[in-house]
This record gives structure tokens, C-alpha cells and sequence, in this order.
């Protein structure tokens, strides 16, 4: 049926969506860690100094690169991986007043009430926190320090948006550093081992990350029949007195 | 207490803070009989974004007049039935900037705007030099909106609640059937009253009482505090209420007895209604920020000023809150897709905020300052609007106020006055605009300073207020409180009123016969009092046109009903809006007067009625009703 096929599509679109909003999150926090804000110093020092290639250097040693390309690279791996999937589906210029050329998701099911929170969260953070612009923006030409003043704003929406909906805690209560043991029978969902443990549990480690959980969310809800593909309207400012009949 | 639920149907109690910027709902069940009361404040479904509906426990008060488009969009459709004459919420709030002409903001302010007809469509407010917007409405019809949506979002959730219990023990809750508690300010007149009663009777709430905000910060501070607020106030404590909100300051005392063994509470003392709060306080900040932007070159649009308010208010509460740093970066983001080209950099200092928000909101005065506030008269021409505050200096607002009620109050609280001015013992805080930690700490140090130098004690401050749902969550406790038990804040009315009469004496020419102000209501009359003023007989003119002049006083407690002011300053008694009203006489055809006595009646709602009783007839008398009535007024040139 082209009904259910337009609806995977759909789903597939929205699940895109809000990884990527999630790995942007997540790149744009840890470029805003005091750490990495040093990393950030030593890496335009080294490209003042040694040119380019010393700077790619420097970066590729610390993890800034890591978190300056990953906004860049989920997206181009999400359009590969649409384009692949046969089910494109690219947002075409909206014409102002005109009906949208763009075919709409189906309206949303009880099922798919669900996808339309993670849509409509979408759009709450892109209102709120600029969150897709700042994605499909090409950072490429830009310095640090513009990329940086714009990660601000967006970080700061994200914080703000994300600590109204989301009660996140940590999975570990210990400090990354630590010495944990890992006992016999431990949650692989709640707990990854990596390295080189041997034979069986109780292995000795070292906490690389403490995880993360989500106690609470509270998607916001779409309004009945509601078109929830759409993510943020198109927007038309009309000056003083010409208002129109 | 156990009550059936045959006896009443209220098996709630409902406090609603209908707030100038933000309003809230608090609510508690009474009919378990549970031991303590636990209020809880309702998360209201609200548009947050195009399609997409949140619950949250504070509604923007504000409103999104719809286009017909916008009337039928599903983009805007809520969970339940009811017409609306728009989107009450967040994202009204937000289009405020980019669609000034569409959004209804502070509409609280306009009901007690005495020089424009509040009942006529004059909001969202234009200057006389912009285009009208094509769609207005009265701010009357702009607080019904947002009570409706109050009233609406409340019995949904209660649906939605009842629905997950067992079929049979299922009840249907709704708000008009509860015992419902509004607040208002102190500062409110009569007629702001009734215009407010007005809109909750539009909203379908007939059944409510208004309560006054800082008694209702009071009461939510006593239900938080239990049986142990005794520990923390004693016989002759005088507590500061200093309420500062988005939009409005309110300040009241409220002093601390001894009856008979018990602790009594009594509010003694409003302040003016001061147009001047936390939003003043952001937009400061976002004007110098904006200017220091206009140097190098920037101009920001509607959206990107936004942001920048925004912004301003966050890093206020950052920088004037504990651990501080010295300096806070800012960013404000382009309006179109590019983002990182056009991100504005800035940076706030503390420095930068306490010489702006403390120096400029709360500077430090002497005792014993000058304090000239100009009235709204002084300019020969004012644009018409709000009349917002021209000094925004909260603490000489407040030095004004502990000035003005003391010699009033000398007699009744002589330890307390000192140097000309009140000398509070506590203080409390409410309003969300004291988040920012360092701006209640200046307040706590003016008054501290002021009682030094007064050679007394500096208040202390209590703690437990909740600052942005006190309002609401008080008004429910109080709610609950009338139901029986608690302690109970008595005060009457705030302000003793009177009404103009022209006094007999030969005509002169060229000059009207000069008005004698005759009280009729005391300050301190209880709510639910009916009272027949004594004194001479008047007369009122039946069967034409008949103009009546209002005056009220904060200041003169001391004055009984039925005394008649000969003279008084401008200072000591202010004029309300005048009433221009026809009183038909049934029997007598032509113009003429009756000889009639006065009564007054303060509602149990918390309104101000007054009637006229013709003296001749006894019982059968006739009677007219003069209730603080919205007329039909002239605008700027009455």
C-alpha cells in the first residue's frame, strides 16, 4: 500500500530527525566544556603557528574535530542513507501564501502520536533553540569563534529547552576516573564493557562515562489533526501600512 | 474537617493568581478529609508551537487575537470545546514581538487605567501615530479569555483525571462549582474590582471571591510553614509584604496581635498601584546592552530585541544570584537560517548589572531623602497608555509608602514608627522578579539601613517563599481557611472611600459650589458588612443626568461614616473616576430630588456597593444601587 510506505518513510524521516538532534546536542555541549574550549585555543595557536596541517593535527589529537565534524557528518550520512532507502524525502522551498508542493505525512493515528511528539519536539527546539538551522547550516567558512558564539545561543536554548522536558541523571553516580568493578551477572544495557576483560566477571576498571538516563520526558503533544511534519513555518514580515485591503 | 459531598458540591478549593505577565491555578482537595492540605498547581495545556500543545504551570498572560485563518487552523486546535477570541499562553507571548498588532499583553493594567473606557476595544494599545489593528478588544474581554482558558484547561484535566478512576466512584468536577478565590492587588480600586468580577462572569465563573495579592503571599507562606509560623512571628511584628512582579509592585503590612492569647494577623496598610516590576528591570538591561550594540554598528529587529530580553533576564538572575561570576557571555542569534555568520556577541558584566539594576531600581537612601514623585498630572500632554512608573526606583516607592502610612498608623503601632517613617520587624518576598537574590538583599538592606538610622532593629526576612506560585497557592489555602479552621488575615478594605456632595450655600457666580467629601466607608471594613451610614440627609437627583465624584484614602483610618470633609488635601484623598448615571423615578415624571440616606456593602465577594434609600417610606423605601459601574467615558479629554 503507498499509504503505509509514505507513513515508514515518515517514521524513518522523524527517527533521522531527532538522532540528529540528539548528536548536535550532544556535539555542541561538549564543544562548550571547559576542556575542550582549551582544546579549541591550543588548535587555532597551532593553525596561527604551523599553518593547516598542523592545526588538523592538533585538533585530530584532542576530540574537537571529533565534535566539530559530527553535526556535519550525521546529516550527510542521513541523506545517503535516505537516498539509498528510495524514500528521499527533501523539504522544497515554501512559496509564501501557495499550498505546500511538499506531499504531508498522514495525519497522526493514536500509533503515531509517539512520532508526532518527537516531530513536535523538534519544532519546539528549533523555536526555542535554533536547533535545525543551526544543523543545516554549512559551518565550514566560518572560524571558531563564530561557530562558537552561535554553539552559545544554541546551547543555551537546548539546556533550557531540554531541562523543561527531560529529567536526565547520570547511570553512575561515580566521577569519570574511578575504579568500578563489574560484577557477575551486570546489566549490559545499563553498563558497557570495553578493553580487555578476561575469563568471567568480577572484572576491575576504570569509568570512561557514567551514562546517562531519562527519568521523565514530556513530548508535546500535537494539536488534533495537525500536520506534524511541519516543523517550522515559513515566515513573512509585512510592513507598516501595507497591511493590504 | 469532613464535609458530605451532598452538603456542598465543592469538594475543591481553587486559587487563581491572574497575574499582569503570568498567570497560575492552584488546587486542593477538601472532601477526603485528609490532614493536611496539599495544594497542587495545575499544569495547563497551552499551544507552546504551531501544532503542538504543552502542559505547564504557567500560563503567559497573554493573547493571540486569531485571524479567520487562524480560527480554523488545526495548528491552534485545543483539547477541548469553547469559542475563544484567541490563544491565551506561551505562544502568544512569543509572537508578541513579531506581531505587535495581534497579541493582547498586560491587559490587567488597563482595568485600572482610570482615563480610558475599559470596557471598549482599545487593546492591543496604538499609539494615535500607528495604523488600528483591525481586530481590538476590551481588556475586560482579554481577562475573560484568559480565565476561560483557566476554566477550561482546569475541567479537562479534572476529566481526564476522574477518568482513570473506577467507573462508579467517578465524579464530574468542574470549576464553576468549586469554591474559587481570585487575587487582585491591594492597590486595585472599586471599579478594578468589578471590572474583574466582570470578566470571571464572562468566563462562566460566577461563584468567587477576590483576595488580595500580598494577603495571599501571606497565606501561602503560612500553609507552608504549618503551626510553625508562631515561631517566626510574635505579638507587635510588623511584616513587609514587598511583592514585585513581571509588570506591578505591591507592597502591604500586616501587623501581628496578641487577642486574648491568640496570634492575630491584620493588614494595616496597601500601597499604590505601581506600574514597575521585573520586566522594567530586563528591558533596562536590554536597552544599554542594545546601545552598546548600536556603537559598533548592530541594530537588532522585533526578534533578535526579544532574544535579547530574554537573555537579559537569565543573566540577571545568574549575576545577581549566589556565585556569581563576574561576567556572563551573550549571544543572539540572526533571525533568518544563518545562524553562525550572524550570531551578535556580547558580554554582560556584574558590575555592569549591579550599577544598572541596583543602582537604578534600588538605590540606597538616606531616611530622611527628598522624594518628589511626579503625579500623572503634572505634564500638560501625556501620551495616553499606561500610565507606567517615571521613577524606577523601587526602594523610594517604598520609602514613600513606610512614610505615608506613618502617621496614620503612629497610634496603633507606636513602636514601629520612627523618623517619620514604618519600621517593618519582617520582611516577605514574592514575585518572580526576586529570583534575582541580590535584588531582595538590597531591599532587606535599605529597610535594615533606614532602621539604624531610626536607632531599631533591622528586619529579618522569612523564608519558604514559593515566588512564583505563592499568589495561587495562597488563594487556595484561603480558600480552604473560610471553609473552617486556620488562621484568617483580617484588614477589611483597604482604603476608606467617600463620595463628593455639593455643599448648600448661596450660588456665586462663576464658580461651582465647592465639594464636601462624605465618607461612607471606613477603612477596615470587614467583607460582608452592610452598613447605614449616619448623618444628615442628602439629596439625590432622580429623573436626569446626575453626576457623583468618588474620592478614597489609604491614609485617614481614623475617619468614621458619616463625617463630612470640609476640606482636604490632594495628597490625603484620591479621586476615582466619576460616575455619570440616571436614576428613574418611577412615580415622578420631571427632574427633582429625593431626600435620601446612604448604605454601604462590602460584598462577601470583595466588591464595594452603595445604595441610596429614600428616608420617607421606611422599608417599602425606594432604592437605587450605584455599583462601580463601567460608563461610558470621553477618553483623554474627560
Amino acid at each position: 500500500m503507498e499509504g503505509s510506505a509514505a507513513e515508514g518513510a515518515g517514521r524513518r524521516f522523524s527517527l533521522f530527525l531527532v538522532l540528529l538532534s540528539l548528536v548536535t546536542a550532544v556535539s555542541a555541549a561538549m564543544l562548550l566544556r571547559p576542556q575542550v574550549a582549551r582544546h579549541l585555543e591550543t588548535v587555532s595557536t597551532a593553525l596561527k603557528e604551523g599553518g593547516f596541517g598542523a592545526g588538523f593535527e592538533v585538533a585530530l589529537r584532542s576530540e574537537v574535530l571529533l565534535w566539530l565534524l559530527l553535526p556535519v557528518l550525521v546529516p550527510l550520512l542521513g541523506a545517503l542513507f535516505a537516498l539509498f532507502s528510495g524514500s528521499s524525502r527533501r523539504a522544497s522551498p515554501v512559496v509564501a501564501g501557495g499550498p505546500a508542493p511538499v506531499a504531508a505525512l498522514p495525519p497522526v493515528d493514536r500509533q503515531g502520536l509517539a512520532q508526532g511528539g518527537a516531530l513536535k519536539l523538534l519544532a519546539v527546539l528549533q523555536e526555542e533553540a535554533r536547533l535545525i538551522d543551526f544543523v543545516q547550516e554549512n559551518i565550514e567558512g566560518y572560524d571558531d569563534a563564530e561557530v562558537g558564539a552561535a554553539a552559545r545561543a544554541v546551547h543555551a536554548g537546548l539546556r533550557k529547552a531540554l531541562a523543561a522536558r527531560v529529567r536526565l541523571v547520570p547511570l553512575h553516580e561515580g566521577e569519570e576516573g574511578v575504579a568500578v568493578e563489574i560484577p557477575p551477572g551486570f546489566d549490559p544495557e545499563r553498563l558497557r564493557v570495553s578493553g580487555h576483560p578476561r575469563g568471567n566477571p568480577p572484572w576491575h576498571g576504570v569509568l570512561v562515562h557514567p551514562g546517562w538516563q531519562a527519568l521523565e520526558i514530556r513530548l508535546p503533544v500535537p494539536t488534533e489533526g495537525a500536520d506534524a511534519s511541519l516543523l517550522a513555518p515559513a515566515e513573512v514580515e509585512v510592513p507598516e501600512g501595507k497591511g493590504g485591503a | 474537617m469532613s464535609s458530605l459531598p451532598s452538603e456542598s458540591k465543592a469538594t475543591l478549593v481553587v486559587g487563581i493568581d491572574l497575574g499582569t505577565t503570568n498567570s497560575v491555578l492552584a488546587w486542593a482537595d477538601i472532601g477526603d478529609g485528609a490532614s493536611a492540605l496539599e495544594i497542587r498547581v495545575l499544569g495547563i495545556p497551552q499551544v507552546v508551537e504551531l501544532g503542538a500543545l504543552e502542559e505547564r504551570p504557567i500560563l503567559a498572560s497573554a493573547l493571540l487575537l486569531s485571524r479567520d485563518e487562524e480560527m480554523t487552523s488545526s495548528a491552534f486546535r485545543l483539547p477541548w470545546q469553547g469559542e475563544a477570541p484567541g490563544i491565551v499562553g506561551a505562544f502568544a507571548a512569543r509572537r508578541a514581538n513579531d506581531a505587535p498588532d495581534a497579541v493582547v499583553l498586560s491587559a490587567k493594567s488597563w482595568l485600572c487605567q482610570k482615563r480610558v473606557n475599559r470596557e471598549g476595544a482599545i487593546l492591543p494599545w496604538v499609539g494615535d501615530d500607528h495604523e488600528a489593528p483591525q481586530r481590538r478588544i476590551s481588556p475586560v474581554e482579554a481577562q475573560a479569555a484568559i480565565l476561560a482558558h483557566l476554566r477550561r484547561a482546569f475541567d479537562f484535566k479534572m476529566a481526564a483525571m476522574q477518568a482513570e478512576r473506577p467507573i462508579e466512584t467517578r465524579e464530574t468536577i468542574c470549576l464553576d462549582q468549586m469554591d474559587v478565590v481570585l487575587t487582585v492587588p491591594a492597590s486595585f480600586d472599586p471599579e478594578a474590582r468589578e471590572l474583574t468580577l466582570r470578566a470571571a462572569e464572562r468566563a462562566g465563573l460566577g461563584n468567587l471571591r477576590l483576595l488580595e495579592e500580598p494577603q495571599a503571599a501571606v497565606y501561602a507562606w503560612l500553609a507552608s510553614r504549618g503551626e510553625d509560623w508562631r515561631h517566626d512571628l510574635g505579638p507587635g511584628d510588623l511584616l513587609l509584604v514587598c511583592d514585585v512582579g513581571g509588570g506591578t509592585t505591591d507592597l502591604s503590612l500586616v501587623a501581628v496581635r496578641d487577642e486574648q492569647g491568640a496570634l492575630e494577623l491584620e493588614r494595616v496598610a496597601v500601597g499604590e498601584h505601581l506600574l514597575l516590576g521585573g520586566d522594567n528591570i530586563d528591558l533596562a538591561l536590554a536597552h544599554h546592552l542594545r546601545g552598546r550594540l548600536a556603537l559598533e554598528g548592530n541594530r537588532l529587529d522585533g526578534w533578535q530585541f526579544r532574544a535579547l530580553v530574554a537573555a537579559c533576564r537569565d543573566a540577571k538572575e545568574r549575576l545577581l544570584g549566589p556565585d556569581a561570576p563576574a561576567e556572563l557571555p551573550i549571544a543572539i542569534l540572526a533571525r533568518g537560517r544563518r545562524l553562525v555568520g550572524g550570531t551578535l556577541r556580547l558580554s554582560l558584566s556584574r558590575e555592569e548589572v549591579e550599577r544598572i539594576v541596583l543602582d537604578g531600581f534600588l538605590p540606597e537612601l538616606p531616611l530622611d531623602a527628598a522624594i518628589h514623585v511626579s503625579g500623572e498630572d503634572d505634564l500638560g500632554l501625556q501620551e495616553m497608555g499606561l500610565p507606567y512608573e517615571r521613577d524606577p526606583a523601587i526602594t523610594r516607592h517604598m520609602l514613600r509608602f513606610l512614610r505615608r502610612h506613618a502617621e496614620a498608623l503612629a497610634g496603633h503601632l507606636p513602636a514601629r514608627v520612627a523618623g517619620g517613617a514604618l519600621h517593618p520587624t519582617a520582611i516577605l518576598f514574592n514575585g518572580g522578579a526576586m529570583r534575582a537574590s541580590a535584588l531582595a538583599g538590597r531591599v532587606t538592606e535599605a529597610l535594615a539601613a533606614w532602621a539604624q538610622t531610626a536607632g531599631l532593629e533591622p528586619a529579618r526576612v522569612l523564608a519558604g517563599a514559593d515566588l512564583a506560585h505563592a499568589c495561587a497557592r495562597g488563594a487556595a489555602y484561603y480558600a480552604a481557611v473560610r471553609r473552617g479552621g486556620g488562621v484568617r488575615i483580617r484588614g477589611g478594605t483597604a482604603r476608606s472611600f467617600y463620595v463628593g456632595v455639593a455643599s448648600a450655600q448661596p450660588a456665586v457666580p462663576g464658580q461651582a459650589p465647592p465639594t464636601k467629601a462624605l465618607c461612607v466607608v471606613p477603612r477596615g471594613l470587614e467583607d460582608g458588612t452592610r452598613l447605614s451610614v449616619p448623618g444628615s440627609e442628602i439629596g439625590l437627583r432622580v429623573g436626569g443626568k446626575a453626576r457623583f465624584r468618588f474620592f478614597a484614602s489609604a491614609t485617614r483610618p481614623d475617619d468614621r461614616a458619616g463625617w463630612l470633609l470640609d476640606e482636604w488635601d490632594a495628597a490625603s484623598l484620591d479621586e476615582l473616576s466619576p460616575l455619570e448615571i440616571r436614576f428613574d423615578d418611577a412615580g415622578v415624571d420631571e427632574e427633582g430630588r429625593v431626600a435620601v440616606g446612604l448604605e454601604a456593602h462590602t460584598t462577601e465577594v470583595g466588591t464595594l456597593e452603595l445604595e441610596f434609600v429614600e428616608r420617607q417610606g421606611g422599608e417599602s423605601g425606594r432604592r437605587w444601587r450605584l455599583a462601580f459601574e463601567v460608563r461610558e467615558r470621553g477618553g483623554a479629554t474627560s
